[in-house]
């Protein structure tokens, strides 16, 4: 849920530690502070045990008076497909089907991503991500800790296989992904983002963040979770669009 | 604490006395019904072959005793049934008496209560059950029903007060059902193999009570214990009874009005009222605050007035709603009522409190709204609507100083500025707060920073200012003159044409307006000036009048009273952005050559299907002009997918530079319809055609698609107000307009008070408005002439 909903905004959770570098004294390894978090999420038992999620929520950008619904289905190993409809704007859609990724809105028009925003993509609609970071990560180093929006946290620097440099926060008190400082790819180019994830509550036995606040571009946007069904989603779902399906034709 | 000991002495009579008795029967029943850790209700029935008799004793909110009879044919159809209802344990006369009796398809109803009588006849049949207000025994025929039909979901109508009400009974397992009833939300029920009533859980409605089957009970000696417990003053009371006052605040005062449930030995926050999820916040009707002044909730400022108060607690805070709905049930909310949404702050509280309790008073560090039970108090502060105008002053201010793209403040000095200008925002009202901070913004000298007044913002959503009598104006010569008279428009009805000059709008002349325009030299050019000051006197709310002077063709002085009309075009409303109506127009000439002119007011979303759909159907023509002509922006995003539909490449239109990123205005190529049909950008080519009122997004696109060579651009240079922004609601509700980047082309020009300019300047004069041409369409559409021919390349990438 954490991944999924933050996606939708700007940055997400890379929720991929390994350790390649030896940790500073008196600090944790990477590799520690993913297996915490692992557990305090509910371990990873109960997160295999998910076969799928229909989220339903509501975005929000207070400043501005915007709230829209927003609907997201996930699903093992890669798939995720998300629609929101936002007054004055329309339906937005967006989605993965562990092959394209892609997005709809019509403003722009449909549009196949590609380079470091499919990268992006496949690393957060993995669903069980968590448990094998090393698809999409090449190094994690736990760098310190800090005072971060309220909480001390652990500080973990992440690369990934396409050499993009990103931060975590976990929370030391409860082992919790607390936020991250990424620079999300979008049609406009990387906008750097600040993800807040709160208000974790367990569905089937798992954590998810039922807040998730992004600051981008000097505007805060939050995401309500108001409902989360666990199971499996069928696949008719997760179907690309006939616009998406055009585009790819050579 | 007190209500709480009392509740939980009751309960140790209820297990004392619910131990097996002798003379229990086999087809007989006895059912629990607690709140929290308060017994609420005791009851009893026996099963025969012709009915149920039945007997309970109902705490709330003093004890009563009640013995209940329903009637069957030896078949098992209703009859009727009947009641007596006595206060205490049932000594002399029933207070209350009721009979029921099914004669046809029709429930007669005799009701007698304090000696007055009382009949109603309803519609019925005889699946039909009595609803007795906290009494099961009728749940568990109803359940049996159900149970019985082997259906996935029925629905069974209870007679309650003259009418009968449907509840919708749905298997939910093999030994569940759940009982959703019509108002008061879904319990969940656990039924034997006969469908029998075990359990039911109503944690989910309303009332959240359980109800467990237990052993034999004497009913009749538990009420005896509960009338003596209510002589002893320990009555249940109200479920949720009323609690509220006044309480002074600043110069005014707020008045509450809330129900009061009670924690009864629950678990409250997260529990009782889960996480997340919109509570009544309260009980029964819906919580009321009324204050005498404006105020301000949190940063929400809320005038004087009369709201209902929701919220969605969290662990950490959550939020709390005013909704400018009043005198309704706390169970109906309507989110689009709302005033807006205050996030909450908690604390713990030394001891739980038992009853749930709303104060507005000072706690200790500033008068803040109060929402007390449990072991956690949530919170919002209060403060003075004086303050609201300094805070609004203060959040625009920092607002700039935090976004805009350029750290210099365009040479101004942005914090000795908020110096100067703070003392003076102090204590004061609204309209000055608008004017210090309209003069802050001016300062910079930049488009697209603005306060947008809240009044203004909402009359806009219905139309006002925005009404019409269907003209368009511009500056041509000397003159403020008519280009275009809408169709069956007032102006067109009462003979206007363009051409005609305006000389006055009610008492305003407009000669003397150019003349200033021209003294003065401004940010924008004075054409600008001159066409935005005629338009909005032109102007005004739905069927207002005004009275316009005109010099017709022939240079005589006429003048026509009209009553103006509501601007036609689709509303947007895009949060708390000003309401935008948007037209969009398209037509194919024939020519030669064949020509698509599509054109649009605003660049709002919602156009973007027709326009799309046009474009589409634009691919054999020899040319496509935009005419951009008065469009003053709009969403930019949109520019993307527009400039899609005529390059096969992303290009970079050009780049939106905040302080601390860039990000690119991409064509986004449009190679498919919404259908999945294969399709690729026209390729001909394309004028846009602008003027001195094309802003903004329509200055993106032009500036950018010129800067690319993809289009030849026809008019007048364009208004220089081409900076990306942002709006921010202000605590006095009015909005901070306010400007976030600059925009480059992709061929490094800056367009902010430059302007597009045209690779074809074409003027307008008033000889070809009087002769009804459009010389600047007619120069777009000879040069799609010559490229057709072969006789020019210009435009052509």
């Amino acid at each position: 849920m954490t991944r999924i909903v933050s996606r939708l905004l700007a940055a997400t959770a890379g929720l991929a530690l390994v350790t390649t570098l030896a940790p500073a004294q008196a600090l944790p390894t990477a590799e520690q502070v993913r297996a915490r978090y692992i557990e305090a999420l509910g371990g990873e038992k109960a997160i295999r045990a998910q076969t799928g999620r229909h989220v339903l929520a509501m975005v929000e950008v207070p400043a501005q008076g915007i709230a829209a619904p927003i609907e997201i289905w996930s699903s093992p190993p890669n798939k995720v497909y998300t629609v929101t409809n936002i007054p004055g704007m329309g339906e937005l859609t967006s989605g993965f089907d562990g092959e394209t990724a892609w997005t709809n809105n019509p403003a722009t028009g449909p549009l196949v991503l590609d380079g470091r925003a499919l990268n992006q993509m496949k690393q957060q609609a993995d669903f069980h991500g968590v448990l094998h970071p090393e698809k999409y990560v090449t190094s994690a180093e736990v760098t310190g800790e800090a005072k971060w929006e309220g909480k001390d946290c652990w500080v973990v620097k992440v690369k990934t296989t396409w050499d993009e440099e990103y931060t975590e926060y976990y929370d030391k008190a409860t082992n919790l992904l607390h936020g991250m400082a990424r620079s999300q790819e979008s049609p406009m180019g990387p906008l750097e983002a600040t993800t807040l994830f709160t208000e974790y509550k367990a569905f089937e036995g798992v954590l998810a963040a039922t807040v998730v606040t992004v600051k981008v571009m000097g505007m805060e946007q939050i995401v309500r979770t108001e409902q989360i069904d666990v199971g499996v989603v069928p696949d008719s779902i997760f179907a690309l669009p006939a616009a998406i399906k055009a585009l790819k034709k050579p | 604490m007190r209500t709480q000991l009392a509740g939980c002495l009751v309960s140790l009579l209820v297990f004392a006395a619910a131990a097996p008795a002798a003379g229990q029967q086999a087809d007989s029943a006895a059912l629990v019904t607690r709140l929290g850790d308060d017994t609420l209700a005791v009851e009893r029935w026996i099963r025969t072959p012709t009915g149920i008799e039945a007997e309970v004793a109902l705490r709330a909110p003093r004890t009563s005793y009640a013995r209940y009879r329903l009637f069957t044919t030896a078949g098992g159809v209703l009859m009727g049934w009947e009641g007596s209802v006595w206060g205490g344990a049932g000594q002399g006369e029933p207070q209350a008496t009721e009979r029921a009796t099914l004669e046809g398809d029709t429930l007669v109803l005799v009701r007698t209560r304090e000696g007055r009588t009382t009949t109603a006849r309803i519609a019925a049949g005889p699946d039909v059950l009595p609803f007795i207000d906290m009494v099961h025994w009728p749940f568990e025929l109803m359940l049996m029903r159900a149970h019985a039909s082997g259906r996935e979901e029925v629905t069974q109508p209870l007679v309650s007060g003259t009418r009968t009400a449907p509840f919708v009974l749905r298997r939910t397992g093999p030994d569940g059902i759940s009982v959703t009833h019509p108002t008061r939300g879904t319990m969940t029920t656990r039924v034997d193999g006969q469908g029998r009533l075990r359990s039911l859980d109503a944690g989910q409605t309303t009332r959240a009570l359980i109800v467990s089957r237990e052993p034999w009970l004497d009913v009749r000696a538990i009420a005896t214990r509960f009338a003596a417990g209510d002589a002893a003053g320990r009555s249940f009371g109200e479920l949720s009874g009323r609690g509220g006052g006044e309480f002074d605040l600043y110069q005014g005062t707020i008045t509450l009005d809330y129900g009061t449930p009670q924690k009864r030995g629950r678990d409250i926050w997260g529990a009782l009222v889960p996480f997340g999820r919109v509570w009544r916040t309260g009980a029964n009707q819906a919580t009321h605050l009324t204050t005498t002044e404006d105020l301000l909730f949190g940063d929400l400022l809320v005038p004087a007035g009369a709201y209902t108060l929701y919220s969605i607690p969290e662990a950490t805070g959550g939020v709390l709603i005013i909704n400018r709905q009043t005198g309704q049930n706390g169970q109906v909310y309507n989110a689009d009522r709302d005033l807006g949404r205050v996030p909450f702050r908690t604390a713990p509280l030394p001891e739980p409190v038992e009853s749930f309790t709303i104060r507005a008073e000072d706690r200790g560090d500033g008068p803040a709204l109060r929402l007390l039970w449990d072991r956690t108090e949530y919170y919002v502060p209060i403060r003075q609507a004086a303050d609201v105008q300094l805070a609004s002053f203060d959040l625009a201010w920092e607002t700039v100083n935090r976004t805009h793209f350029d750290t210099t403040f365009n040479g101004v000095n942005w914090a000795a500025l908020r110096d100067s200008l703070r003392p003076r925002a102090a204590g004061a009202p609204r309209d000055t707060i608008r004017a210090l901070l309209q003069s802050m913004l001016n300062r910079l000298g930049q488009s697209h920073f603005s306060v947008l007044p809240e009044d203004m913002l909402q009359a806009r959503r219905s139309g006002g200012g925005m009404a019409t009598i269907g003209v368009t104006v511009r500056l041509v010569g000397d003159a403020v003159t008519v280009t275009e008279v809408a169709p069956g428009a007032p102006a067109d009805r009462a003979g206007v044409r363009p051409g005609w000059i305006v000389t006055a709008v009610d008492t305003v002349r407009l000669a003397p307006l150019v003349e200033q325009a021209r003294a003065r030299p401004g940010r924008y050019a004075e054409a600008v000036r001159v066409a935005l000051v005629a338009q909005a006197l032109l102007s005004g709310d739905p069927d207002s009048q005004v009275l316009v002077r005109f010099r017709d063709a022939d240079d005589r002085e006429v003048h026509h009273h009209f009553v103006r009309v509501a601007p036609t075009g689709q509303p947007v409303n895009f949060g708390d952005f000003p309401t935008f109506f948007a037209e969009f127009h398209g037509q194919r000439l024939d020519g030669p050559p064949s020509v698509v002119v599509l054109g649009f007011n605003n660049w709002m979303i919602p156009l973007m299907r027709q326009l799309d759909s046009t474009v589409v159907a634009a691919q054999p023509v020899d040319g496509v002009v935009i005419d951009l002509r008065g469009n003053t922006g709009g969403m930019a995003a949109m520019v993307m997918g527009v400039a899609g539909h005529f390059t096969e490449r992303r290009d970079t239109l050009g780049l939106f530079r905040t302080r601390r990123q860039s990000l690119a205005y991409a064509a986004n190529p449009r190679l498919t319809t919404p259908t999945g049909e294969r399709i690729r950008p026209y390729a001909g080519p394309v004028a846009i055609l602008v003027d001195e009122l094309s802003g903004s997004a329509s200055e993106v696109f032009a500036g950018g698609m010129q800067a690319l060579g993809r289009v030849r651009v026809f008019g007048k240079t364009t208004m220089g107000a081409v900076l990306p922004a942002q709006w921010q609601k202000l605590p006095n509700g009015d909005v901070l307009y306010h400007a976030i980047a600059d925009f480059i082309t992709a061929d490094g020009k800056v367009l902010e008070g430059v302007g597009v300019v045209p690779d074809q300047p074409v003027p307008l004069t008033r000889a070809d408005l009087l002769a009804g041409r459009d010389p600047v369409l007619d120069a777009a559409i000879q040069w799609i002439a010559a490229r057709r021919s072969g006789t020019s390349q210009e435009g052509t990438r």
